[in-house]
Formats: structure tokens, sequence, C-alpha cells
């Protein structure tokens, strides 16, 4: 392998280089009084939709007018974790459900709202995925400056989940909401958050042809990030 | 005060009046002005195609001529581009020439800078009741950062109609030997140019430099378009008397 | 040897081109403008990203050691060549060796420049382009015609006649259905292909993490559904720091596209963990030289590879906005592939990169990591001058004149002597002003414009003392 010939061949070169030091401070980045709304504002200029669901208990309310503009029935979610995180409150109707391969069941809310939720889904493949409607993630952060949430991979989830659908709707806990980028890497450990970490905003776009904005190329086309308290 | 004029290789040779015109709004504000007739040229021809040694012998003779005179005033952002930036650069670090050329480029000023920054003037008592507009030169704007001067000193013109025409700062497509070396791209940069300065409405295009309104001048003559080029000092140098 | 001046004559001479390319360019140019001028201390970045390349590039071994170190902890394997065919015969080695027949592709301007598709072609591999830009010009069999927006001098209605005959789709002006086309095929690819190749944007030496940043979402594909994802990384795109990244990102976003921040940022940490669901089982960073070391040899001319590869060049350069990417010749056109191209390949074969500019410094102006462009050209315009006049079989006419023209202005007396020549020849070849003058130098000159007239006595010649003043 070439290895020692190109670090030779860059050694000799850098050599006799006098080197300036690295810059230790950052630049200024900017910081927001109400950092939820400018999220919001960022978020819906690149076609993103904004849901608040902080105050009440509007979760699920919000989730069902999610399903009615996907036009689909089910939500894929993207781990057991995310689930139970939310803490919905549900309500079986298969006893038997969480041991199974597969698990859909239904939810109900103040005898108004019903719809599937299923979890864990088996086979995880490129072809079901794909095939997926709606799925939901939770992000361990979000990006005021930008309208950015972070998607990260932990133990039991993948990263297809969130690409591959028509729609990926992310809860977003107010609390993780940080006011810029810096924020962001300086409390993270890239490389801790799993082998892949992806800062999404807004829908998959593209204006390759004639500069004219197409959105939802190989991505997700419908975006929804719900913030929650 | 007294200044001595570079008055660069192009002006002596094809634009005399505005040298004239520089010694004219000079004397007019009270600067005495000497003409070392030894001068010649910076070296930026050659040194703009790569001709590093041959632009260095020129540039000698230039400091020679200069090594003893007070603040040199040059009515050309290239050249005096070519004389603060580029000059000491020619000569090897540490050698003598490379420190001469250094102290002689701070005290060279091109004319806009000196009348506004220097002498801090805004006007020089000229009145033209025409419709002009300006173009920023590349090297003049983006080398030397010189932006406002000629503005305010155009401004300061009386009876003036001042319109800034659409992407003052684009380019005109001379470039020095780009002109011939892609002709056809520089000419058709200076199109955009010409389209640019038609719609300003300006009947007269003014400019810093002679090498700029020289092509712009070819461009507007060839497609038969009757507004002129003038150089800034000649601008400023019409007075009444 | 690449002729710029013959690409730049068709360009010039094609109306639909020059169409197409100048309502893009204006709006990019806008998208910029206004991002930028958002951005309260843009300098300060700019600024800080020159300094943290520059410090890289001065120990690039180091800090590629040390991506090195911990792309492998993390599971990935790295993989080091001299050049492209070296990467080439690594990636149709591994392909052939577990029957990969298909490679699904993100943009890679690096890939563009090793001349990849080609190669694997060769070697009977299928390479996919999955950014709707590069498949377009893949299925026109043509070469990037700009380093963000590859397809940016086709319009619609070409882009659609283009799919019509390639991929049966039915006649559109529809952006959207074209889109849409495109989607559909290319995820086909995606669901079934085994390996995959992105581009990096940076490296982080102090994480390990490969830096991809898009806004259709293929990098992402390409990199998580193949059961193999390699990583082409050109060794100066290593930066030191994650820190470093939020002023990296928001200085290369802006630039190129105008916007804040794309639509992902990709970073990879390697291949899949064990409690992953998914996620390529191998990954290999291949880091290539290509003639990059080279270049960091000369301390002045090593800021050429602090580019980030934005593109904003590009769309601010006069030359660029009228003969458009083709003309030059190379993978990197504008300023960029100007300075970028002779110091990659030789003075030799690309002598008029240097020369195919006015020097306005727009480019510079722009740059977010501020490389001296116009400097670099000159300096560049000195060794094409030198090779070329040094060699034996070269008969220097140029050279001679200059020198004629330096020994002539290297004195008042001479220089004088010379002026009176020229207003005597005038009126011998000059018959009526503005008429084509079928001499070298002066022709390039008249082709186009008048010249002007020579006036009969010069300045020196009208000066007189008493006008000093006083």
């Amino acid at each position: 392998m070439s290895r020692a010939v190109v670090l030779e061949k860059i050694r000799r070169a850098c050599a006799a280089s006098a080197t300036a030091g690295l810059p230790d401070e950052l630049p200024e980045f900017p910081s927001y009084e109400d950092a939820a709304s400018k999220f919001r504002d960022e978020l819906e200029a690149t076609g993103g939709v904004f849901f608040d669901a902080r105050s009440s208990d509007e979760l699920p309310e919000i989730l069902s007018q999610i399903l009615e503009r996907t036009g689909t029935t089910e939500f894929y979610w993207e781990s057991e974790e995310v689930f139970q995180k939310s803490a919905i409150p549900y309500r079986l109707r298969d006893p038997e459900a969480f041991s199974r391969p597969h698990l859909v069941f239904s939810y109900h809310f103040k005898g108004k709202v019903e719809f599937p939720l299923v979890l864990n889904f088996k086979p995880y493949d490129r072809a079901t995925l794909a095939a997926v409607p709606v799925s939901v993630s939770r992000a361990p952060y979000g990006i005021a400056e930008t309208g950015t949430i972070v998607h990260s991979v932990t133990p039991g989830t993948g990263r297809l989940l969130s690409v591959l659908p028509e729609a990926h709707v992310v809860l977003l806990s107010e609390k993780n909401l940080l006011m810029n980028s810096v924020e962001f890497l300086d409390r993270t450990q890239l490389g801790e958050l799993g082998s892949a970490l992806t800062l999404v905003t807004g829908p998959s776009r593209t204006a390759d042809i004639e500069k004219t904005l197409v959105l939802g190329v190989h991505g997700p086309r419908q975006w929804y990030v719900v913030l929650t308290s | 005060m007294k200044v001595s004029l570079f008055v660069t290789c192009l002006v002596d040779q094809l634009f005399p009046q505005v040298g004239l015109s520089a010694v004219k709004i000079l004397k007019r504000l009270g600067v005495e002005v000497d003409f070392d007739p030894a001068q010649t040229c910076c070296g930026q021809p050659a040194f703009n195609s790569g001709y590093v040694d041959e632009a260095a012998s020129v540039a000698r003779s230039f400091l020679q001529t200069y090594k003893d005179a007070g603040p040199i005033v040059v009515p050309s952002g290239s050249c005096s581009t070519m004389i603060k930036v580029f000059l000491p650069g020619l000569f090897e670090l540490g050698s003598a020439e490379r420190q001469l050329a250094e102290e002689i480029g701070e005290r060279t000023y091109e004319l806009s800078y000196f009348l506004v920054s220097v002498l801090g003037k805004d006007a020089t008592g000229a009145r033209f009741p025409e419709v002009v507009t300006y173009h920023d030169s590349c090297h003049l704007l983006r080398e030397l950062g010189i932006k406002s001067e000629p503005r305010q000193l155009i401004g300061g013109v009386e009876g003036i109609d001042f319109r800034e025409m659409d992407n003052p700062n684009r380019c005109c497509g001379f470039g020095g030997t780009f002109s011939v070396k892609f002709s056809a791209v520089s000419a058709a940069i200076g199109e955009d140019k010409i389209d640019w300065i038609r719609q300003s409405g300006a009947k007269y295009v003014i400019s810093n430099d002679v090498s700029c309104l020289m092509h712009i001048d070819g461009l507007l003559k060839r497609a038969q378009v009757p507004i002129e080029t003038m150089h800034l000092a000649e601008l400023l140098a019409q007075f009444d008397d | 040897m690449i002729r710029i001046r013959l690409g730049a004559a068709s360009a010039l001479d094609n109306p639909q081109l020059q169409k197409n390319m100048s309502a893009v360019i204006r709006t990019a140019l806008h998208s910029r403008d206004n991002s930028v001028a958002e951005v309260a201390n843009w300098e300060t970045l700019r600024q800080y990203a020159h300094d943290v390349k520059e410090h890289t590039l001065a120990r690039l071994d180091s800090y590629l050691k040390q991506l090195e170190k911990r792309v492998v902890e993390q599971g990935g394997k790295v993989v080091w060549v001299e050049n492209g065919e070296e990467a080439l015969s690594f990636i149709t080695r591994l392909a052939h060796e577990k029957n990969m027949t298909k490679v699904v592709k993100s943009k890679t301007m690096l890939g563009e420049e090793i001349h990849l598709n080609k190669g694997l072609e060769a070697a009977h591999i299928e390479p996919v382009e999955t950014d709707l830009g590069e498949y377009i010009i893949q299925l026109a069999k043509e070469t990037p015609f700009h380093i963000i927006a590859p397809a940016l001098h086709k319009s619609r209605q070409e882009v659609s006649d283009l799919f019509t005959e390639k991929v049966n789709m039915p006649p559109t002006d529809d952006v959207q259905q074209i889109t849409a086309t495109a989607r559909r095929i290319l995820r086909a690819h995606f669901l079934t292909a085994r390996l995959g190749i992105t581009g990096v944007n940076f490296g982080v030496a102090a994480t390990g993490t490969l830096v991809v940043v898009e806004n259709e979402g293929n990098a992402r594909l390409s990199a998580s559904v193949p059961e193999v994802h390699i990583a082409l990384m050109g060794i100066e795109k290593v930066i030191p720091r994650a820190a470093d990244l939020s002023v990296f990102l928001k200085l290369l976003t802006r630039s190129a596209t105008g916007q804040k921040i794309t639509s992902y940022v990709n970073f990879i940490n390697g291949p899949r963990r064990p409690e992953e669901l998914d996620g390529p089982a191998e990954f290999y960073l291949v880091l290539i030289d290509n003639g990059r070391s080279k270049i960091l040899a000369d301390s002045f001319l090593r800021q050429t590879l602090a580019c980030i590869r934005c593109g904003a060049c590009l769309n601010v350069c006069p030359v660029y906005q009228r003969i458009g990417g083709h003309a030059y010749g190379s993978t990197y056109p504008g300023p960029i592939g100007a300075i970028l191209t002779p110091q990659l390949l030789s003075e030799e074969e690309a002598p008029e990169h240097p020369y195919a500019s006015s020097l306005c410094g727009a480019c510079y102006e722009t740059c977010p990591v501020k490389i001296e462009i116009p400097h670099i050209l000159l300096k560049l315009r000195e060794r094409v001058q030198r090779k070329k006049n040094d060699k034996a079989s070269h008969i220097p006419l140029e050279k001679w004149s200059m020198q004629i023209w330096a020994w002539g202005m290297s004195s008042s007396r001479r220089f004088a002597w010379f002026a009176r020549l020229m207003r005597a020849a005038q009126g011998w070849f000059l018959k009526e002003k503005g008429s084509r003058i079928e001499l070298p130098v002066l022709n390039g000159w008249t082709r186009h414009r008048d010249l002007p007239t020579i006036p009969k006595k010069s300045f020196r010649e009208v000066f007189k003392p008493e006008e000093k003043g006083n």
C-alpha cells in the first residue's frame, strides 16, 4: 500500500513550514430569546411543518393531524424506547402485543382518536422500509439557528427508517433545543451518538434543473417536527 | 506641498489630457507638481504576463527615478497597485531594492485617494452639468480598497447628475494581456458592461483607469454608441476658466 | 495540452447556453449574497477558516494520521493511494472479490477528477449516479459543468428531451415530474445496491468523523443502504477539531447555494455498530493524493488546497459567466480550476489556465476561505512562462518581445525613441481608425474594438515646467 509513500511526500512538503497556531476562539454564533420561535420560522422556511406540543396534552391530537395530512393510518416508531419516552398513554387491545415480533396495536385517546402504532417491526429490510408511509423518531437535539434536528442511531435503531419513507415525524423536547451548531458540537462527542449522525433541516430537496426547487428527491418530502416539553 | 507625478506610460503616450488634467487639479488645490522626465513605466504589462525578470528591470528604473522624491501621485488604479502591492515582491526578501520599493510604495497615492484622504478635499471646483456614471476598476477597488473617494469627488462636481450603473464593480473585461489573449471573452465581458452603461442613462462613463476606458471606449465606438468615456481627472478638471 | 480558447469560442457562439447560464447564475449570486448579508461576522468567519486551513495544511501528515487512528478505532479501514489508478484498482479489486457489479454514487468531484466512472465501467462495474445533476450528465455522457450544479447548463426542455431519449419518460416541462422520474429509477437502484461510494467534505481528525453535505438524501442513502461504503477523500480535506465544523458549514452552505444549512449534513463514524439495525458492515476511507502533496510543497501556493469546493468563485467570475465550465477542459473550472489544474497536472498540460482571467479579484472577495486566487494566478503565469521559455525546442518570441520592451522601458531616452517610432508607424499601417489590423496582438484587439488614436504629442512633450504651479 502507498501509505508510506504518501505520508513521506506530505511530511517532506510540510517540513520547512513555519506553522501558525490554530485559532483558539470560535467566532460568535447567534443566540435567541425565543429559541422555539426561531426554530419554527427556520423550519417552515425550508418547507418543514412545525407543531407546538409543549403546553398541554396535545401530542396525540397532533399525531392524528399528521396522519390525516399524510393520508395514512399508521405510524412506524423508530424504537420501542422512543414510543415509551413520548409517554403517550395507550391501551393494548392485544395483551400479547409486546412479545410479538411485529407489534401493531391501537391507541385510544379520550375515546376520540384511534390509530395503530407499529413498533419493532420486521423484517427490517430496505423494501419494507421504503414502503413505510410515515415514521417517527426522537431527536437528541435541535438547533434553533437553522431549524435543524439531530438524527442519531442509537442501540436498537437504524439509519434508514428516517430517510426512506415519504414522511417523517421528529419529536424534539424543548429542553434539548440548542441555539446554534456550536452548542451542539460542544456537548457532543461525535462518534458516541452512533455510527451515523445526520443534521436534518426540512424535506429533501434539489434545484439541479434551472435552479427550480423541487422537494422530496431521495429523502422524505414531508417533514414534521413536534416540539414537546 | 509638493508631489511627484507618475503619469504612467499609457497616459503619457495615449491620453496626455489625463495627465494635464491631473496637474491642473493639483495646481488649483495649491499643490506643486513635479514631473521627472526620467519616468517610463511601472513594469505591469510584463508582470501581468508572468515575465517577472523583465518587470523587475523596468521596476528598477522606477525605483531609481523616485528614490529621492516625496509623495508620488498616480492617475491610475492599476499602476498604483503595481507600485504599492507587487513591486516589492519583484525583489529578494531582505534586499535594499525591496526595502526601497516598500518605502516608495508607502508614499505612492492614487489620485482620487490623494485628493480625498490626503488633501481632505471632496470637490475640486469643477463644473460639469451632464449625466455621468462610474465604473470601479478592479485593482483600484479590490487591491487598494478605493471605492467611496471617486464617488465623493464626482458628487462634488457642480451641476453633475451622477447615476450608478448596475454592477459598477463588475470587471470590464480588459485584464491587460487578457484583452488580446482571450479577446473574444474580453469583448463579451465588455458587452455586458456596455449594456449596463447604456441602461444607466449616462452620457459619460467615468473611471480611474485609462486601460479600462480604452477597452470600454473601443467597444462603444465599434458599436457606434454615442456615450463618451472620461477619466476622473478630466472630469475634475472641468473648470470654467 | 488543454486549449481553453477553443472551448471558449464555442461557448460564446452558443446563444442557448448563454441564455441558460445567465439566468441560473444570476439567481445563484442573489441567493448567496442575501444569505451572506445576514451574517454580521462573515469576515471573521472567513479569516478563522483561512487560519484553520493554513495551520492544518502545514501539519497535514500528523492530522491525517490522527484521522486514520480514529477511523480505525471505530471499525473503519483506511486506504492511502497516490493517484486515481491506485484508487480505482482498490475499488475494483474489492468489488470483484465480493461479486459486486453495481455502485451507487453520490456526488464526488474527486471521483470526477480521477475519472472513476470510466474506470469502473472498464472493469464491468456499473456506476449509478444518484445526485440528480450528476445523473443528468451521466445520461448525457458529459462532464460536470459546475462544481455544485453539474447540469447548470441544461434547460428543463433539454433535460426532458434527454430523459425521453434515454429512459422513455413522456416529454414534459414540469421539473417536478422529471425529478420524480429520476427518483423512481434511482430508488430501485438503492434498494438493491451492495456498494456505495461517496465523497467527503470534511474529515475531522479529532473524532474520526467524515462529513458529507447534501440536499437530496442520496449521499445518506449511498452511505447507509449498501453492505460496503467507500468514502473518497482528498488528503487536503482534513480539519483538526469538530468545533471548527460550525464555521466551515456556515461558510460552505451559504457560499455554495445561499442556504443557511443544507437539508442533510451527514456525519459518518465508521461502519454499523453491533446494536444498530442497519448500515454498512464495512467502511473504507480512501485517502487520495493525486498531486496534492506536490502543491503542498510550496508554502504560498499551498493555500490552493484550502478550497472547500463551494463553487462561489465560479458564479462571480466574469470569465466563467461567459464561457461556462466545459470550456476549461478540466474537472475543475472557473477561478479555482484555473489555479488547481496547472498544479495538479503541469504547466505544459494546462498553460492557458492561469491566463484565462482578467485578474479582477472578485473570486478572492467571495472565497469563504480567502484563497488569494489572483496572486496565485500571477505566480502560475510566471511558472508557465519560465517553463515554456526554458525549453530548447521553443522559440521564445514572446520572451524576446518582453525583453525588448523591458529594455526600451528602462530608460526614458529609449522610451521616448520607441514612442516616436510608434507615432511614425501609426500613419503607415493605420489607414483608418478602427480598421481590422492583421498584425499579431493588434488583431486580437481590433477584432472586437476600435483602437484609440495616438495623439500627436505625448504628455511629456506637452507638459511645460511652468505648469508646475508657483
